[in-house]
């Protein structure tokens, strides 16, 4: 993607994330203000209406209380016309009531200005409450011929004595709250209703809604539940908010429990919240407008130079150095350009020197290519020395460890030889020579010849028991030439890279061969051995390359030993099968502990590497490196702990069983005598 | 009622009910669907009525088939019914009006529309009963029983022709008589005396029904309600009087010298309805109720008891033959032709509201 377009993208990006950020947060933060204040606006006009409203109830209600004072109406002796006459009076005067009736207390009507109601009023509830003494207003009803809408207000009234004379009723003219009702605007479509505690309509702009219940039911229940509050609502002309506040406010007698409900279109109600949001959205449509124009234009002046110091760079990838960057301005593209020209300067500089060079670069080449060649041949010779040294590290080692074993039972055999007593046996015999002519006499009368024929029989057996202990002195010597001859055998097998010749062999025996091996060493120290063989069963072994591998490890515990000389002496060999399903072949754990000086933990890792030692003299770093090159030849591995000076050492010995290997011994055993 | 009358119903009564019952616990194949409400709990029902007119055994064998208790208040004319509903409109689940009043009522935004979906036996009314001009939607109204308001006469003291309402103008009988306190039966009995349409509202003819019935007002001993009226004649002292159908039967059924008529000049006409008040608070019980009341046999029961003709064309069938045939119940056709219904212009029942106030108001 070309720059350009980069650029363009980024600033279009940038600009209009911005933007829209701000125009909801605006837009939101609007919103909730404006609806806020229209609700409130619109509660606050029905919390007003419903004062109005509740003030004319008042006043026509305690106007007919008033009346029930009247004289004329309390006299017993005034006549139906005359009180007929006051309540047209009355009625005319206040033009709050559509008609007044006066009853005597068996509710038959005694004067009435229009004679309206229909109906006995004896059998009203309103009669009943008047005549116990409580004066009530009605809840609005309607009255026929001509149907008029009303509510009734309803008093005693006493006569002089204090007694109940009758009943005064006023029927409410509806007209004055309808008035209130339609003086209210709200806005267009808006319409103002007046509600009962039955959720029947009182007072709306529209007659036939009267005495109707109110349609919607979230609306009714939240009004015959006396609750203020907005609601927005489904309409057939689709939504509308309704404002919904009860009428406060209550007499001695009653509590008319109305509330105003105003209801209007939501999208007139906040109508000016849509102005806003007309409004925002043109500034939005502005600003992006200007954002998609003004991108392009930056983005250009910034790539062309860009594009400028592009094409130099070309000019300079070609070689060219004389392509200097014009008309760069002050800003960091224009420093980025001075500094091109510049470094290009330095460029043709240094190239200059370059093709001076160029010109003596084949002799040099070659100086370095003869130099280098002595130095690979050095190192050849070198690797090789070491490799051979390597080798005869490891002969001379093992050998060497053979040779200690042989010279201590060469030792042996010479105390042995020379504690031979040929010359005490000489001495008998020739004190048997000078008795030769009385040989009986002497051996059975003389004290002294009774004893030459039993000490000979006791010199006799000792003279057996060592030459018994110089023949297996002198096998063991055998078996150590033997072992040397293997260890030789087995370097050049290493050499010649020929597989080793692997045979069955019990790990416990081979163990016990490298115990006996070390046997003089280990007794001249005083050393145990404790065994513990767990696992005895036939492996694939080559036998000379693990007893020296285990000769090792044998011969470092007993020096261990008897460097650090320990009260305990003693070497702990055990065997156990390990078989992990995890692992492709079940493995032999010998441990060898030894309860010697032991080593650092900061060296576990380090102490298998070849030349590094421990001992103070005589080590040569060789006979860990060898155990552990062993054994991953053979696929095994060596590792060793200890929890520092003084608490021994424990190397822990892993040799994998070859099953498939011991099923198929007889003919590997036979591959290999051929090879031999 | 009489012992007299109750002893001579009660076979069909007693008959009438056990099919009823009968009927209801059978099941599917019948020809009336019965309530299904066999299992309802223990509910109740107002219900605001005449006084005796409702069959004698009917809210008991209703409660016992649906289990929901009729609570009957009565009233004993129509005005008092009015005041009682228009200002406690919760009172009562059913009221038993007149058609016309039912208009009133209608008119004056008193009723709940009933749920007809909820009473199938609405199918036996006859369609001649139905959307008429009192309900012509058929929106608010049940129809009950019809009946006419005529004239009883008690022939021992009324000698002599005495098949007008003229009889009630006689000033032989001044003290003797006595009119109905239902303002538009007796607006309508004076149109009818004079030869004018119940439901006239020329100003004339108005005029001159007004003179006439200014002019009855000093004879009357009184504007009774129905049952004093009975009461009344029963112990002469009325001679002469004016009357529903059904009761006027009735006292003929007690009293050999009592008639009940339809005046040579014709009579008003009526069909009782059952409504239901804005605010009742037991509407289904009242479907309910309304179902059942219209089940032929029930209907059957209450008209033969009552002596009322029945809206329901499935019930005639079941009821007492005598009173099928009795002209004053099911009048022939040349009587109903003089007969009428109700109409109420507002022009006629704004002159009948300031005359009754006349009437009823004068020292």
């Amino acid at each position: 993607m070309r720059l350009f377009i980069k650029v363009t993208l980024l600033l279009l990006v940038v600009g209009l994330v911005q933007l829209v950020i701000l125009s909801l947060f605006t837009l939101t933060t609007v919103e909730k203000t404006v609806t806020r204040t229209i609700n409130s606006g619109l509660t606050s006009l029905a919390i007003e209406m419903g004062q109005e409203v509740h003030r004319v109830v008042n006043e026509a209600y305690h106007n007919i209380l008033l009346l029930a004072q009247n004289p004329v109406i309390t006299s017993p002796v005034a006549t139906r016309e005359e009180q007929r006459m006051e309540l047209v009076k009355t009625q005319q005067f206040n033009r709050v009531f559509k008609d007044i009736t006066l009853l005597n207390t068996n509710g038959d009507i005694r004067a009435s200005v229009c004679y309206s109601f229909r109906g006995a009023w004896k059998s009203t509830l309103w009669f009943k409450s008047a005549i116990e003494g409580i004066p009530m207003l009605s809840d609005v009803h309607a009255v026929l011929y001509p149907y008029e809408i009303v509510m009734t207000a309803i008093t005693p009234f006493k006569n002089s004595k204090g007694e109940t004379a009758g009943v005064l009723v006023g029927q409410i003219d509806m007209e004055r709250i309808w008035e209130i009702t339609r003086n209210v605007s709200v806005g267009k479509r808006g319409e103002v209703m007046v509600v009962d505690r039955r959720g029947i309509i009182v007072s709306a702009p529209v007659q036939d809604q009267l005495l109707e219940r109110i349609r919607h039911e979230a609306l009714y229940h939240a009004v015959i539940q006396r609750e203020q509050g907005v609601l927005e609502l489904q309409d057939e002309t689709g939504r509308m908010l309704a404002i919904h506040v009860p009428i406060k406010g209550t007499c001695e007698h009653y509590s008319i429990e109305w509330s105003v409900v105003i209801t209007q279109p939501k999208r007139e109600a906040y109508n000016v919240l849509y102005s806003v949001r007309c409004g925002l959205l043109i500034s939005l449509l502005a600003c992006v407008a200007t954002v998609i124009i003004l991108s392009p234009l930056l983005s250009r002046t910034v790539t062309r130079r860009v594009n400028a110091l592009v094409a130099a760079t070309r000019h300079l990838g070609k070689g060219e150095f004389n392509m200097q960057v014009q008309d760069l301005g002050n800003d960091e593209i224009g420093e980025l350009g001075r500094a091109f020209n510049l470094a290009q300067d330095e460029l043709a500089c240094s190239q200059s020197k370059i093709h001076e060079y160029s010109e003596h670069l084949e002799e040099l080449v070659e100086e370095r290519t003869a130099a280098l060649k002595t130095a690979q041949s050095e190192l050849v010779e070198t690797a090789h020395r070491a490799g051979m040294a390597e080798v005869a590290t490891g002969v001379l080692h093992n050998i060497g460890n053979a040779i200690n074993s042989v010279n201590i039972r060469l030792r042996f055999i010479k105390e042995t030889v020379e504690g031979l007593r040929f010359n005490k046996l000489m001495d008998a015999i020739a004190l048997l020579g000078s008795h030769a002519d009385d040989l009986d006499h002497y051996c059975t009368r003389e004290p002294k010849g009774q004893k030459v024929l039993p000490y000979m029989k006791l010199l006799s057996g000792r003279m057996a028991e060592d030459h018994q202990r110089i023949s297996r002195d002198v096998d063991s010597l055998e078996e150590q030439v033997q072992h040397i001859c293997n260890v030789i055998t087995l370097q050049q097998s290493y050499a010649k890279g020929e597989r080793l010749v692997r045979e069955e062999h019990r790990i416990d025996e081979i163990l016990m061969d490298a115990i006996r091996m070390h046997s003089d060493i280990l007794e001249k120290n005083g050393i145990r051995v404790k065994t513990d063989f767990a696992y005895c069963e036939p492996m694939l072994l080559n036998r000379h390359q693990l007893i020296q591998v285990f000769v090792n490890l044998i011969k470092n515990a007993s020096q261990s030993i008897e460097s650090w000389g320990p009260d305990e002496k003693a070497i702990y060999i055990a065997t156990r099968l390990i078989d992990d399903p995890a692992k492709e072949h079940p493995f032999v754990k010998v441990s060898i502990r030894d309860t010697g000086g032991g080593f650092p933990r900061e060296i576990k890792d380090r102490i298998f590497t070849f030349g590094f030692t421990t001992k103070n003299e005589g080590g040569k770093g060789f006979g860990l490196h060898f155990c552990a090159t062993c054994l991953q030849s053979i696929h095994g591995s060596i590792n060793a702990e200890s929890d520092g000076p003084g608490t021994g050492a424990t190397f822990f010995v892993y040799i994998p069983i070859d099953k498939a290997g011991i099923k198929n011994k007889g003919h590997e055993a036979h591959v290999h005598a051929q090879v031999a | 009622v009489t012992i007299q009358r109750m002893i001579r119903h009660a076979p069909i009564v007693l008959l009438c009910s056990f099919l009823a019952i009968g009927c209801s616990r059978k099941s599917g194949g019948q020809r009336t669907e019965r309530s299904s409400t066999a299992n309802v709990e223990k509910r109740t029902l107002t219900l605001y009525n005449w006084e005796d007119y409702i069959g004698s055994s009917t809210l008991e064998t209703f409660e016992q088939e649906t289990g929901i208790h009729v609570e009957e208040v009565n009233f004993t004319d129509e005005e008092e019914m009015l005041g009682a509903v228009q200002s406690n409109l919760s009172a009562y689940d059913l009221v038993v009006v007149s058609d016309d009043v039912a208009r009133e009522m209608i008119a004056a935004k008193l009723l709940l529309t009933v749920d007809y979906s909820k009473i199938s036996n609405i199918r036996h009314i006859g369609p001649q009963y139905l959307n008429q001009r009192f309900d012509p939607n058929q929106e608010y109204t049940v129809p009950y029983l019809i009946g006419s308001s005529g004239m009883v006469i008690n022939k021992k003291y009324i000698k002599g022709p005495a098949d007008s309402w003229k009889v009630l103008w006689d000033t032989r009988y001044k003290g003797k008589i006595a009119m109905l306190n239902n303002p538009s039966e007796v607006a309508a009995a004076g149109c009818k005396l004079l030869g004018y349409s119940i439901n006239t509202s020329h100003e004339e003819e108005l005029a001159m029904t007004k003179s006439a019935l200014l002019e009855q007002r000093p004879l009357v001993a009184g504007y009774y309600d129905v049952v004093t009226i009975q009461d009344l004649m029963r112990n002469e002292r009325l001679w002469a009087a004016h009357i529903y159908s059904g009761e006027g039967l009735v006292l003929s059924e007690e009293n050999e010298d009592i008639e009940y008529l339809i005046p040579r000049e014709g009579a008003a006409v009526w069909m009782d309805v059952f409504v239901m008040p804005r605010d009742a608070k037991h509407t289904e019980e009242a479907h309910i109720f309304l179902n059942y009341i219209l089940q032929p046999e029930i209907n059957a029961a209450i008209a033969s008891e009552y002596w009322y003709a029945t809206p329901n064309k499935e019930a005639e069938p079941l009821m007492d033959p005598e009173i099928l045939v009795c002209p004053a119940v099911y009048p022939p056709s040349d009587v109903m032709a003089r007969c009428e219904f109700f109409k109420g212009s507002g022009k006629n029942m704004r002159f009948v509201q300031s005359l009754w106030t006349e009437l009823t108001t004068v020292e």
